[in-house]
C-alpha cells in the first residue's frame, strides 16, 4: 500500500518562523519539496559563511581519514546545540579561525611522518653504500689518494674504464706508476655507484673525463649522515635503529589526534547542517511581508497529531490548511510505503528499483505471495526447507533490533523455508530420496525426476497466472492515471494470450467443452486493441510475453537439477557403503546442493519479478517521503 | 548407439545455448556492474539486460526434455 | 576469449556513466558570466566540491589558488581511478595517452631550465596523472642547475624520467630550448611506440595515430617558427618522423601551411585560424586537435574510443574552468573569457 498523502499549508508570524520550523523538525513528520537550485548565492553572510564551515568540516574529517561518519559523538552535539550559538557570525568565524589551525596541526604532523618515512629510506641507502664503501674508503684515503662517487650507467662501464685508465696513463710521468682503483655497487635495475680512487695529480682531468661521459657526481643521499657516514658505518647503524622508534611514535599521535577529534567534527559537522538547512528553509518560506508560509507533504495518519501539537503550541498566531493532492501533483507527492506485518520484509525488493509513483500499485505484497511461492517450488525439499527455516531463525535472533535489513532477509528466509516443506510434501523429498528410503515417503503430487512433463506444464500456467495478472494490473494502472494507449496495448496482450490459451485448452481436449468461439473473440478483440494501441508494434509486445511465459519454465528446470543432485547425494550411501568416506561425500554434495538451492531460487525468482512481472505494469517515477527531522541515530547520512 | 546420440544431442541443445549465454551475460554483466556503480538508478533497467539472453538456454532445456521425452 | 586480456566492457561501461560529471557548454558560459563568488559557490557544491572542500579550511592559499588546486586534484582524481578500472590492453594504452602529463611536466621543467630562473613562488600545478609522482618534479624543480636535477633523474630510476633526461642533457650540450623540446618529443615518442606495438589492433592503432599527431603539432609549430623566423634554418633541425598525417618532406618544401595540411584533418584549424596571429593560429591547432579526441568517447562503445575521448574530456575541463576561474579573477569581460574556451559542444 502507497500511504495517502495530504498537502499541509501552514501559514504564521515571521517572528515565529524559527520556532514553527524547529517544533515541525522535531515532530519529524513534514516533507518539504527539495528545489534543485543551480549555484545560487544567497546575500545572507550568515548563510554564506555557515555553507563554507560545513563543507570545511566535512573536507577536515575527509583529511583526517575519519570513516566512521555514521558515528559522530551524539553526547556531544548534543550539548554543542545548547551550548554554541551557531547563528552568530562572530562565533562562526571564531570556529573557523582555530579549525584552521588544527588544519595546519595536522598536515605538520603528517608532513612528519612522511619525512620520517622517507628518510628511513634515505638512510638505508646512506647505510648500504657506506658500508659496502668504507673499508676502500678508508684504505685509499690512508695512501692520500683522492676519492670519489659517481652514478654510471651499468652499460657504459667497462668503456668508461678503458678511457679513465687511457687519460691516466697519458697523465702520469713516465717514471710513476700510474694509480686508477675503483669499486662498484648497482644502484636500481640500470646504474652502478663508482667509488674511484686516484692521485691528487690526476683527480681534476679524471672528473672532467667522467662528466663527458655523462656521469653525474654522487653527492647524494644529502644527508648529514653523507661524509660521516663513510668514515664510521656504525653512526647510520646507530640512526637507523632509532628511527622507526621516531616513526611509530609520530603516527602514534597522528592515529591519536584521528581518534579524538574524528567524532567531534562530526558532532560538530551535523549540527551545523541541521542549523543550515534550517536558515535556508527559513529564509526560503519567508518571503516579503509579516508572514512566514510553510508548505509541505503529511501522511494522512499523521495530520491530526500534527496539527493538534501545532496548535498547541502556537495557538491562534498560526493557521493551518491542508487539502489532498490533485492529480497533476501526482508526481510530486512522496511516497511512503505501508504494509502489513507479513508482506513488510518484502519491501526490501523496491529497494533496488525507483519508487512507484503516487496512487499507483505497490506490488509489495503479491511479491509476497509469489516470491516464497516460486522459491518453494524450485527447492521443493522437506529436509532444506527445514534447514533454511533454522537458519532463518537464528538470523533473526541474531539480528533483532540491530540490523533492519538483515531482519528482513531472516523472514524472507523462513517465508521461503515454509513454502519448501510444502512443496516437498507435494514432491515427496526429504534430503533427495532420503525420506522414500527411510519412512517410504510418498509424494502428494508428483515426483519431479519421474514425471517432468507436469511439473513443466503446470510452471508455464503457472507463468500464465503471474503474466496476465502483471497485464491486469497495467491495464488498471493505465486507466487509473489516464495513459489510454498503455491500456489498450496491455488489454490486447491479455486478450491475445486469453485466446491462444483457449486454443490450446480446445485442441488438447483438457476439458469437455468447445472453446473454439470463446477463443476466436478475444483474439478479435485482442488484436484490435493491440493496433488501437501502438499499431504493429503492439504484436511483438504479444510475442514477447509469451517468452515471457516460457520462462518461467525455470522453475522447473531448476527444480529438476536440484532434485536430481540430491538424490546423487544419497546415491554416494549406496555406492560406497555407510562409510564414514560415503557420509562425508553425500553431507557435502548436500551441502552443495543446499547452496545452489537457496541462491539459485532467490535470484530466479527475483528476476521472474523484476524482468516478467514488474515489466507489464511497473513504472518507477515516484520520490521517497524523506521528512524534515533532527539529526539522530541513522538519521543523517554523509553527503 | 542410437541413444547415445540422442543423449548426445539433448546435451548440446543445452550446452550451446548455455556457452553463449555465458559469454553473453559475462559483457553485459561487467558492463552493468560497472553502470550500476556510477548510476543506482539505472539497477532495474541493467537486470532486465542481464537476463536477455538467459532466454537461450531455457529454450535449449526445453527443446533437450522433448528430444528425450520422444526419441529415447 | 582470443588476443589481448582487456575489459573494455566493464570500463566502457564505467567511464560512460560519469558522463554526466562534466559541464556542458552552456553551464560553462554562465559560469563564465557570473562574479567570483558564483564561482565559489559551484566548487563548494557542484562537481568539485569533494577536491574543494579539502581546500576551505588552508589559511595559506588565496581563494584562486584553492579552486586551482582543487581543480588539479579533481582531475588527478579521475584520470587516476579511470586508469585503474582498464586490465590488460587498455590499461596499458590509457598508461601511453596518461603519459601526455608527463610530457607536459617535461616541456615546463625544460623551459625553467633554459631561462634559468622560477617566477613563481607557488609550486606548478603538475600534471599528475603519468607516470612520475610530485616528489620527482618537486625535487626537479627545486634542484640549482641541469646536473643537480638530472642527479636527482638517476637517483628516482624511472624509465620515464630517462626521457627527460636526454633532453636535459641537449640543453645543457647546446643550450637550445627548440633542439631539446625535438629530442624529448623523440624520445618520448620512441618509448610510447614500442609500448604500442604490441597491440596491432584498432585501439593501438588509434594510439598511434594520436602520438603521430604530436609529432604533426610539433613539425607544424616548428614550421611556422621557421617562418616567423623565431627559429632559422640554419640551426639545422629537421622535421621529426613518424607524423600522423603530415609527411615532413612536404611540409619542409612548403610555402604555405594550406599546401601541407591539404586532406589532412589538420586543414579544418587552418580553415577557421587563418594567419590573424602566431598565437591564434597555434591555438586552433590546440583546439583542433583537442576536439578531435573528445568527439571519440562517443564512438565504439566497446573500444579503446571511450577511455581515450574520456582522457580528453577530463583535461578539457580543466583547462576550460582554470580560464574560467582565472579570468574572472583578473576582471575579464565574459566574451573574452569564452572565447579562449576550447569549445565542446
Amino acid at each position: 500500500m502507497i500511504t495517502d498523502m495530504v498537502n499541509l499549508k501552514i501559514i504564521g508570524l515571521k517572528s515565529d518562523g524559527k520556532d514553527l520550523l524547529e517544533h515541525i523538525r522535531d515532530l519529524g513528520v513534514l516533507h518539504i519539496e527539495e528545489e534543485k537550485e543551480y549555484y545560487q548565492v544567497t546575500e545572507e553572510p550568515l548563510i554564506e559563511k555557515m555553507r563554507f564551515l560545513r563543507a570545511g568540516v566535512l573536507g577536515l574529517l575527509e583529511d583526517l581519514g575519519w570513516k566512521d561518519l555514521d558515528n559522530p559523538d551524539w553526547g556531544l552535539a548534543e550539548s554543542l546545540r545548547e551550548i554554541v550559538p551557531l547563528n552568530d557570525i562572530a562565533v562562526l568565524e571564531e570556529i573557523e579561525k582555530s579549525l584552521m589551525e588544527f588544519k595546519e596541526r595536522l598536515s605538520e604532523m603528517t608532513d612528519e611522518v612522511r619525512a620520517l618515512e622517507e628518510s628511513t629510506v634515505a638512510l638505508k641507502q646512506v647505510h648500504y653504500i657506506a658500508t659496502h664503501f668504507h673499508s676502500f674508503f678508508s684504505e685509499e684515503k690512508k695512501n692520500e689518494k683522492v676519492v670519489s662517487l659517481w652514478l654510471v650507467d651499468s652499460s657504459k662501464l667497462d668503456n668508461l674504464l678503458k678511457g679513465l685508465e687511457r687519460t691516466i696513463r697519458s697523465l702520469t710521468p713516465v717514471v710513476e706508476r700510474p694509480y686508477l682503483n675503483h669499486k662498484a655497487i648497482s644502484q636500481g635495475e640500470n646504474f652502478l655507484v663508482l667509488a674511484l680512487s686516484v692521485n691528487p695529480e690526476s683527480s681534476s682531468a679524471v672528473s672532467k673525463l667522467m662528466e663527458e661521459f655523462g656521469c653525474i657526481s654522487y653527492l647524494v643521499p644529502k644527508t648529514a649522515m653523507d661524509e660521516l657516514a663513510l668514515e664510521s658505518p656504525n653512526a647510520s647503524q646507530m640512526e637507523l635503529k632509532w628511527l622507526p622508534k621516531k616513526l611509530a611514535q609520530a603516527k602514534t599521535t597522528l592515529d591519536a589526534a584521528k581518534r579524538e577529534w574524528g567524532p567531534r567534527l562530526a558532532a560538530l559537522y551535523v549540527i551545523l547542517d541541521e542549523e543550515l538547512e534550517l536558515l535556508v528553509l527559513e529564509k526560503k518560506f519567508s518571503g516579503g511581508g509579516e508572514l512566514f508560509t510553510l508548505n509541505g507533504w503529511v501522511p494522512l495518519s499523521a495530520l491530526e497529531d500534527t496539527v493538534s501539537s501545532l496548535k498547541h503550541r502556537f495557538g491562534e498566531r498560526i493557521l493551518a490548511t491542508w487539502r489532498a493532492p490533485e492529480p497533476q501533483e501526482w508526481p510530486k507527492v512522496p511516497i511512503l510505503l505501508k504494509n502489513s506485518k507479513w508482506a513488510k520484509p518484502f519491501e526490501l525488493f523496491l529497494k533496488l528499483l525507483p519508487m512507484p509513483g503516487y496512487k499507483s500499485i505497490d506490488p509489495t505484497a503479491l511479491i509476497a505471495i509469489f516470491f516464497p511461492f516460486f522459491a518453494g517450488c524450485m527447492i521443493g525439499d522437506i529436509g532444506y526447507g527445514i534447514v533454511f527455516g533454522l537458519i532463518g531463525l537464528w538470523m533473526f535472533k541474531k539480528y533483532r533490533n540491530r540490523s533492519a535489513i538483515m531482519m528482513n532477509v531472516s523472514q524472507i528466509l523462513m517465508n521461503i523455508a515454509i513454502l519448501s516443506i510444502l512443496w516437498g510434501f507435494l514432491y515427496g523429498e526429504f534430503f533427495g530420496d532420503l525420506g522414500h528410503r527411510l519412512i517410504h515417503l510418498k509424494p502428494l503430487w508428483v515426483e519431479r525426476t519421474e514425471g517432468i512433463i507436469p511439473v513443466m506444464a503446470f510452471t508455464i500456467a503457472l507463468g500464465m497466472a503471474h503474466i496476465l495478472l502483471g497485464l491486469a494490473l497495467g491495464a488498471y494502472e493505465g486507466v487509473r492515471h489516464n495513459k489510454k494507449r498503455h491500456v489498450y496495448e496491455r488489454l490486447g496482450t491479455l486478450f491475445t494470450l486469453l485466446g491462444i490459451l483457449l486454443f490450446i485448452v480446445n485442441h488438447m481436449d483438457l476439458v469437455n467443452l468447445n472453446f473454439m468461439w470463446a477463443a476466436l473473440v478475444f483474439l478479435v478483440f485482442g488484436l484490435a486493441f493491440l493496433i488501437k494501441g501502438r499499431n504493429l508494434a503492439g504484436l511483438i509486445e504479444t510475442i514477447g510475453s509469451i517468452g515471457n511465459i516460457l520462462s518461467y519454465i525455470r522453475i522447473a528446470a531448476i527444480g529438476l537439477s536440484s532434485a536430481i543432485l540430491a538424490m546423487v547425494a544419497t546415491k554416494f550411501v549406496d555406492v560406497l557403503g555407510v562409510s564414514f568416506f560415503g557420509i562425508l561425500l553425500a553431507f557435502s554434495i548436500h551441502l552443495l546442493n543446499l547452496i545452489i538451492a537457496i541462491a539459485g531460487s532467490v535470484l530466479h525468482s527475483a528476476r521472474l519479478h523484476y524482468v516478467e512481472f514488474f515489466g507489464k505494469f511497473y513504472e518507477g517515477v515516484g520520490n521517497k517521503y524523506k521528512p524534515l527531522k533532527r539529526r539522530r541515530g541513522t538519521a543523517w547520512k554523509k553527503p | 548407439m542410437e541413444k547415445a546420440l540422442i543423449g548426445l544431442g539433448a546435451a548440446l541443445a543445452v550446452g550451446i545455448p548455455a556457452l553463449a549465454t555465458a559469454y553473453a551475460q559475462a559483457k553485459i554483466g561487467s558492463a552493468g556492474a560497472a553502470t550500476i556503480a556510477e548510476k543506482p538508478e539505472t539497477a532495474a533497467m541493467m537486470i532486465i539486460l542481464e537476463a536477455l539472453p538467459e532466454t537461450m538456454v531455457i529454450l535449449g532445456f526445453v527443446v533437450a526434455i522433448m528430444l528425450i521425452l520422444q526419441f529415447a | 576469449m582470443i588476443g589481448h586480456k582487456e575489459n573494455y566492457s566493464y570500463l566502457c561501461a564505467a567511464l560512460k556513466g560519469r558522463a554526466a560529471r562534466f559541464y556542458k557548454w552552456e553551464e560553462l558560459c554562465a559560469l563564465a558570466r557570473g562574479d567570483f563568488k558564483a564561482l565559489e559557490s559551484e566548487f563548494l557544491e557542484g562537481r568539485y566540491r569533494e577536491s574543494y572542500r579539502s581546500q576551505i579550511l588552508s589559511a595559506l592559499s588565496s581563494p584562486l589558488r584553492k579552486i586551482e588546486l582543487s581543480i588539479m586534484f579533481e582531475v588527478t582524481k579521475r584520470l587516476r581511478t579511470a586508469h585503474s578500472k582498464a586490465e590488460g590492453e587498455p590499461y596499458d594504452l590509457m598508461s601511453v595517452v596518461l603519459s601526455r602529463g608527463d610530457l607536459h611536466n617535461f616541456r615546463v621543467i625544460l623551459r625553467r631550465f633554459a631561462s634559468n630562473h622560477r617566477i613563481q613562488t607557488e609550486e606548478y600545478l603538475w600534471h599528475l596523472y603519468g607516470n612520475l609522482p610530485r616528489k620527482f618534479y618537486k625535487n626537479i624543480w627545486d634542484s640549482n642547475n641541469i646536473p643537480a636535477a638530472r642527479e636527482e633523474i638517476y637517483l628516482f630510476d624511472d624509465p620515464h624520467g630517462m626521457i627527460l633526461d636526454k633532453a636535459l642533457m641537449v640543453l645543457q650540450n647546446t643550450g637550445n630550448l627548440i633542439k631539446a623540446e625535438r629530442d624529448l618529443i623523440l624520445s618520448y615518442i620512441n618509448y610510447h611506440e614500442g609500448i604500442v606495438s604490441k597491440y596491432q589492433n584498432k585501439n593501438g592503432a588509434l594510439v598511434r595515430e594520436f602520438l603521430g599527431r604530436l609529432v604533426d603539432l610539433w613539425n607544424i609549430n616548428l614550421w611556422l617558427r621557421e617562418r616567423a623566423n623565431i627559429v632559422s634554418k640554419e640551426e639545422g633541425l629537421r622535421y621529426l618522423p613518424g607524423g600522423a598525417w603530415i609527411n615532413p618532406e612536404v611540409l619542409a618544401k612548403a610555402k604555405v601551411i594550406t599546401e601541407a595540411v591539404h586532406g589532412t584533418p589538420w586543414r579544418k584549424a587552418v580553415r577557421k585560424g587563418g594567419f590573424k596571429s602566431f598565437q591564434e593560429f597555434q591555438w586552433h591547432l590546440q583546439s583542433e586537435f583537442w576536439t578531435w579526441q573528445v568527439s571519440l568517447f562517443r564512438k565504439d562503445p566497446l573500444g579503446f574510443e571511450v577511455p581515450f575521448g574520456y582522457i580528453a574530456k577530463v583535461l578539457v575541463e580543466w583547462s576550460n574552468l582554470n580560464i574560467i576561474a582565472v579570468g574572472i579573477a583578473f576582471g575579464s569581460h565574459p566574451k573574452k573569457i569564452t572565447d579562449r574556451l576550447i569549445p565542446i559542444k
